[in-house]
């Protein structure tokens, strides 16, 4: 890839950026995000930095997305992020497992994703999505009949999840 | 107009017309879909909005339009329902309401602040969807959604809305939804002129009939609407109140809302009440 003059990249937990940045040495680089982020936080992020930064069709735009079992918190006017909610934190450890279920936080996510990548999609700017655990897609069964209305935008974020890594070396 | 796609709570759909059905009887569209439910909250309405989009493509010859609704809920995705309830989205209204899954919600989670931020998301999300990609659009709200939490549950302070992570994308969301219902419609106004003696009890259903309906869509949307559609909206209203003073009992039922509430069936409302959901049945 070449001609990277901008590069965004939101990162959930410090992946490989060094790597990439190595690969596209980009003119300017900003970088978002935070250790234990979730997906909404990620969005929030995006969405900020796309508001100061006005991304467009000549920008790089590189999201780490989280797995979906986490939640993001916006108290004392700052974020906290616990991450995975099955390791407890001051705030997760509040939510209720019975209705804390995987399914939620998916519908939940998958909105926020949808958003963003149909926008940068629109708007002709070269991105990258890769999850943390990507198998979250191909574990979750959408046979369920209530389920079947989130397929559609599984399916169509599924076919924008890749490898990270591959970048700069496959295009 | 080709499709009009409106999404909402129960301002959007509820026991009688509602704007979406002004706006499909007034232009026509070639298809209509309404996909707003009571006590839908912005997730639930964001949510949908976005598999719509993925399901029926959206295009410039589309009309989308969302009412937003009070912040303080909270819409929870359960594919094999909690305790009773049916599998799939459920909206409980505001999360200080009591029953449904608002139970199971641990109350120190309930921050203000928190509260915005996501709805701030979730909206600001919606609309750069649609804008983006230029579909045509009305974004509405039922009470003002930045800046008060609904139900009368306090407001914020400038502290929260000034914040940096949360200004710019109130500047970016404001000036894109028009004003809300309650800036200036009164929706008890047209129930005590049916109904005079609750004036004095000060009780009336808080949604807004066809005429108020009418009067935020040329206000806010600017909208007009021809002497066909105002006829059809003023037959159902009256047909509206007619229905509720038949079957109110004033003595057992002090709620009116139980007027359409208890019946047997929830998803088959008889014929007869079935008539006020839409101006198509009072077309002359």
């Amino acid at each position: 890839m070449t001609n990277v003059q901008r590069l965004f990249l939101f990162d959930n937990d410090n992946n490989e950026i060094e790597k990439i940045l190595n690969s596209l040495q980009p003119l300017e680089c900003f970088k978002f995000g935070q250790t234990g982020a979730g997906n909404s936080y990620l969005s929030h992020v995006f969405n900020l930095a796309n508001i100061e930064h006005k991304i467009s069709h000549n920008d790089v735009v590189i999201m780490f997305w989280s797995n979906f079992n986490r939640w993001d918190w916006f108290i004392d006017f700052k974020w906290s992020n616990e991450g995975d909610t099955n390791k407890g934190g001051k705030y997760n450890s509040l939510l209720n497992s019975d209705l804390d279920q995987i399914e939620h936080c998916m519908s939940r996510d998958i909105t926020h994703m949808y958003a963003v990548m149909k926008y940068l999609d629109f708007v002709g700017a070269r991105h990258y999505h890769q999850m943390l655990d990507f198998t979250m897609f191909t574990k979750l069964k959408f046979d369920n009949i209530i389920c079947k209305s989130q397929k559609s935008i599984s399916e169509y974020i599924r076919t924008k999840l890749t490898k990270i890594e591959r970048i700069g070396y496959d295009n | 107009m080709n499709r009009l796609f409106t999404f909402g709570c129960s301002f959007t759909k509820y026991n009688w017309a509602m704007w979406p059905e002004l706006v499909n009887f007034e232009y026509k569209p070639s298809e209509y879909y309404n996909f707003g439910r009571c006590a839908a909250g912005n997730q639930y309405i964001a949510h949908q909005v976005a598999l719509a989009n993925q399901i029926h493509k959206f295009t410039t010859d589309d009309m989308v339009m969302i009412c937003w609704t009070h912040m303080f809920r909270k819409d929870w995705f359960e594919p094999y329902g909690v305790g009773e309830t049916d599998g799939g989205w459920q909206c409980n209204g505001n999360v200080f309401n009591p029953g449904g899954l608002n139970f199971y919600i641990d109350k120190r989670l309930y921050i203000l602040e928190d509260f915005l931020a996501k709805d701030l998301l979730t909206i600001s999300n919606t609309i750069k969807l649609l804008e983006t990609t230029k579909i045509p659009n009305h974004q509405m709200q039922i009470t003002s959604v930045f800046e008060t939490t609904g139900d009368g549950h306090g407001i914020f302070d400038n502290d929260v809305l000034s914040h940096p992570e949360t200004k710019p994308l109130l500047e970016y969301c404001q000036p894109k939804i028009g004003l809300p219902y309650d800036n200036f419609i009164d929706t008890h106004d047209v129930w005590f002129r049916y109904f005079p003696e609750d004036a004095k009890k000060h009780v009336a259903d808080y949604h807004p009939m066809p005429e108020h309906h009418m009067e935020y869509l040329s206000k806010v949307c600017g909208m007009s609407f021809s002497d066909a559609t105002v006829t059809a909206a003023k037959k159902c209203q009256d047909y509206t109140f007619e229905y509720i003073r038949k079957h109110r009992d004033e003595e057992s039922y002090k709620d009116f809302n139980l007027v359409f509430q208890d019946y047997d069936d929830q998803d088959m409302p008889s014929y007869e009440m079935g008539l006020c959901l839409s101006l198509e049945n009072f077309r002359d």
